[in-house]
């Protein structure tokens, strides 16, 4: 799994705090910042420091810590 | 529950009451509503909408002198409706029950152009009043409505900033009025502001469901933005050439035809085959650009959609979502302004008012809808059970 989709990843279940449905409705709400969200999940875009700054950026509006992500990794 | 018809038609359940008023005089419109909703004893929540033939404060604070014991909370229109009649020139309105709700809050949002920190504000007053962050409530157990001024274009940022702060699901639509160029009013608990927005936090107490339902089919034509100004919506060029011309060649039509096919071949931002946003063209600029009802992003590729049978796609998606959320007891609609005038057009609008008859509901003709973002020619739609 490469860098981008394992930040996207965390974010979307920290964000949904558990909830199932609210994945989906997470991934739609990070579609409409500009985050090509279905082609980092299926694979298709590759690594990009530049996205991933993008997606470091949403995690702090989110208020979700990515610290804790690399704790677990 | 009882039914009853008189000169003005009212729907009446235990919890939920609609009526309406066409008079003209703004004293007597509010008058014939109250007399109309009083089934309801002080209720906890009154939401009407106000077309702008009346005075929008003295309608704002009358509703609010109508009904003391409820939160009042509204906004302008592009048309309304109740359920069963498609209407103009008139004030609809929705009675919630004492009981409807174990608790609500209404805040206002104002200076929503300069204030970038107005929904942080306004989030901070209502998690006071709840006694809870808004990001630990529980979206199953709350929702939210959000009416935001339509000439303002703020309307993707503040949906943007609710699902920063929290989960719970906001749904409700951008006040409108007849006037491509006039005000738009937002009403709450009998003050009226423009260049302002209302968030209603709300804890029903017999749950609740949303849909959203465009009767637009995705086709495999596809543009991508490639120079946008995204805070005045504006898009210079798809795929690299001037926006009309990309869009017309897309369409397989000459830049002239165009706008022509504004409403039968709008633009969507595609999450999966059920989910997207659409964003309607308004007009063709300077230079071949073009201008939207909906901002979009420098870089993610839209879908031509294909326009569908408004009444017959609506009438699927609420007999699949009534067969999903049974009985609901009221629904408030928001409906895209394009979509009535589509309505208009094909004389359909008494068969689409027609489908919300079993329901006490009340609808208003919007400049923009909201569900998680900002979208055009859409309705979304608040179920209370």
């Amino acid at each position: 799994m490469n860098t981008t989709k394992q930040i996207l990843n965390f974010i979307i279940k920290e964000k949904a705090q558990g909830n199932t449905f609210q994945e989906l409705n997470i991934q739609m709400r990070i579609m409409m910042k500009g985050v090509n969200v279905k082609g980092i999940l299926e694979e298709k875009v590759p690594d990009d420091p530049a996205l991933s700054e993008k997606l470091k950026a949403i995690a702090q509006e989110f208020d979700v810590d990515l610290k804790k992500m690399a704790a677990i990794n | 529950m009882s039914c009853q018809t008189s000169k003005d038609l009212i729907f009446q359940t235990m919890s939920y009451q609609t009526a309406y008023s066409d008079r003209a005089d703004v004293r007597s419109a509010v008058g014939e509503i109250k007399t109309n909703l009083s089934n309801i004893v002080d209720p906890s929540l009154i939401v009407y909408f106000v077309s702008p033939v009346y005075p929008a404060a003295e309608a704002s604070r009358l509703m609010a002198e109508a009904f003391p014991s409820a939160q009042t909370v509204g906004c302008t229109t592009a048309g309304e409706m109740v359920a069963g009649k498609m209407l103009t020139k008139s004030i609809v309105a929705m009675a919630c029950g004492k009981n409807s709700f174990r608790s609500i809050k209404a805040e206002a949002l104002e200076n929503i152009r300069e204030d970038k920190q107005t929904v942080v504000k306004a989030f901070k007053n209502i998690e006071d009043y709840f006694h809870m962050p808004v990001s630990s409530m529980s979206p199953s157990r709350y929702l939210g409505m959000v009416l935001i001024d339509g000439q303002s274009k703020c309307e993707e940022y503040i949906n943007d900033q609710i699902g920063n702060q929290t989960n719970v699901t906001f749904v409700g639509g951008s006040a409108a009025t007849d006037n491509p160029n006039g005000e738009t009013y937002i009403f709450v608990n009998g003050k009226t502001y423009t260049d302002a927005a209302v968030l209603v936090l709300l804890e029903p107490s017999n749950g609740f469901a949303f849909l959203k339902t465009q009767s637009l089919s995705l086709t495999d034509k596809k543009l991508t933005p490639t120079r946008v100004d995204e805070s005045n919506r504006i898009v210079y060029e798809f795929n690299n050439k001037p926006a009309a011309q990309a869009y017309a060649q897309a369409l397989n039509i000459s830049a002239d035809e165009l706008p022509k096919h504004y409403t039968t071949n709008p633009l969507a931002l595609v999450f999966d085959s059920k989910n997207y946003f659409v964003r309607d063209p308004h007009s063709i600029l300077e230079n071949g650009a073009m201008d939207f009802f909906c901002s979009v992003k420098e870089g993610m590729e839209l879908t031509v959609l294909q326009a569908q049978d408004i009444v017959a796609n609506t009438r699927k998606d609420l007999e699949q979502a009534w067969l999903n959320n049974r009985d609901p007891k009221a629904v408030i609609e928001f409906n895209c302004m394009s979509r009535m005038i589509e309505l208009g057009e094909k004389n359909q609008k008494q068969e689409y008012a027609a489908l919300f008859k079993s329901v006490p509901t009340i609808a208003f003709g919007t400049f923009g809808e909201s569900y998680i973002g900002h979208m055009n020619q859409t309705s979304t739609m608040l179920f209370l059970k």
